[in-house]
């Protein structure tokens, strides 16, 4: 993907020519839809994020200025797109109640090998809450303290949400083997 | 590292499916973006321009409507001093013919001077009322004096008429001064409304209404678009933080205030209407912007 993008296609980007938009459109758009579907729900509602990322990504390209990597500059405004579409805080004030049974046990659980779509399968029967957390910190890398700033909750919130994710997501994959 | 996140990380991060085609979606969804920013340049470069005239306006009109209705005030008082001298030599003349006589020197130049010419013959006249004697001389004389009384009469009415020009005059600059405060408030107003309502207007689309009040008062509950014959019809309706609360390609979908993603009704505020639409004789879509109200 990313040999395809040229510097020039970027300049004509942020010119606003539909072209070159179209271009780039066409170069990222599997990755993007791929980060949509990751932290959305379901098709529709990453479809609908990933229009709003593309937009958001095609008028604010003049603030991108060749600062690091394009794809990661988008990744990011779609990250913050999908975000704002689960409204993840308010999920996660509903969530936080619910008992400690998921780690118990399933953390010994071993895993080799698992599809994509097994994957996805799972997440999408996941919490949002949970579902954000496993994308923030174990997919995109990000830190506790990143992941509190993002979601604008404490660090030991995201901690302990990332330990009660894991094993949801254990717990569903038993689900699914079984 | 957990086990389970490096598994999550090693797929997951090069997770590209198969994507659906939303390009013309995009595409719209800039192209009205873009329109969206240079609406709010023009609009902010627009009101300043608006206003700076407005103030340059203000430091011309307010002296000139002072200056103005200082003279129409002495215009006043020059004219109405004749007036009342009039009244009162019309009264008298009603009442005394000895008076009539003597009174037109005030009133004008033209009876003084006729005034003058028979006022040898005054006398005499009042002599002969008194003494009711009837003669071809005092009938004469009467016949001069009631000459007099008409032409007294005529100056009057000629003072009064002058007047009354005066008057329309001072109420000609007097309207021209409210039209001229009317003006300036219209365009505070437009100001206010926004600048881009003005455009949908002349692309013959009437949007009603601006300010829409959904409460179920059956007043504006929805946000109604009046376009007709239309190709092709999409509104969008986004609040200030440029979320999506409201989509339609059907005209006959209006908007009730909700967000149609979350369900939940939409807070007081100004939203962003962006109407995308091809008119019959029309070869490519147009895409217009409003700024829409929602008061409840």
């Amino acid at each position: 993907m990313s040999q395809n993008i040229s510097q020039e296609l970027i300049d004509k980007c942020i010119q606003g020519q539909a072209k070159a938009q179209k271009q780039l459109y066409e170069f990222t758009v599997r990755q993007m839809y791929g980060i949509c579907l990751r932290y959305c729900k379901n098709a529709d509602d990453a479809r609908d994020t990933m229009q709003e990322g593309y937009i958001r990504v095609f008028s604010k390209m003049k603030q991108f200025e060749g600062k690091g990597v394009l794809e990661a500059w988008m990744r990011r405004i779609f990250v913050n797109c999908a975000l704002e579409n689960i409204r993840v805080n308010k999920f996660y004030t509903e969530t936080s109640d619910i008992a400690e049974e998921y780690n118990l046990g399933f953390e010994n659980l071993t895993i080799d090998k698992m599809s994509q779509k097994e994957i996805m399968e799972i997440f999408q029967k996941l919490a949002n809450g949970y579902r954000t957390v496993l994308n923030l910190f174990a997919i995109e890398g990000y830190s506790h303290a990143e992941i509190a700033e993002i979601l604008g909750i404490s660090e030991g919130t995201s901690k302990s949400q990332l330990a009660r994710a894991r094993g949801a997501f254990l717990k569903e994959y038993n689900k699914l083997k079984n | 590292m957990n086990k389970l996140d490096n598994i999550l990380k090693q797929q997951m991060e090069t997770f590209a499916p198969d994507a659906p085609n939303i390009w013309t979606g995009i595409a719209q969804g800039v192209q009205a973006n873009a329109a969206l920013q240079t609406a709010k340049v023009s609009k902010t470069i627009g009101s300043k321009l608006v206003i700076t005239v407005l103030k340059i306006a203000a430091f011309i009109v307010i002296p000139a409507i002072v200056v103005v209705y200082f003279i129409s005030n002495e215009k006043n008082n020059i004219v109405e001093s004749p007036k009342v001298e009039n009244r009162i030599l019309s009264s008298n003349s009603n009442t005394e013919d000895k008076k009539t006589v003597e009174t037109p020197k005030i009133a004008s130049v033209n009876i003084e001077n006729k005034a003058l010419k028979i006022n040898e013959n005054k006398r005499a006249i009042s002599n002969n009322n008194s003494s009711s004697n009837t003669s071809e001389k005092t009938s004469n004389e009467i016949f001069t004096i009631s000459q007099l009384k008409i032409s007294e009469q005529n100056s009057k009415t000629k003072s009064e008429k002058l007047m009354i020009v005066l008057n329309e005059k001072n109420n000609d600059n007097l309207y021209e001064e409210i039209t001229e405060n009317k003006e300036v408030e219209k365009i505070e107003e437009n100001e206010t409304r926004g600048d881009f309502l003005n455009s949908m207007n002349e692309a013959g689309i009437r949007i009603f209404p601006n300010v829409f009040t959904p409460n179920n008062d059956g007043i504006d509950d929805k946000y109604v678009i009046d376009l007709e014959g239309e190709k092709f019809y999409n509104l969008k309706i986004y609040n200030y933080n440029n979320e999506l609360v409201f989509e339609s390609e059907d005209k006959n979908n209006n908007w009730d205030g909700v967000n149609y993603k979350t369900g939940q009704a939409c807070n007081s505020g100004t939203y962003f209407g962006i109407l995308t639409y091809k008119l019959p004789n029309e070869d490519k879509n147009s895409t217009r912007m409003t700024k829409i109200k929602l008061i409840r």
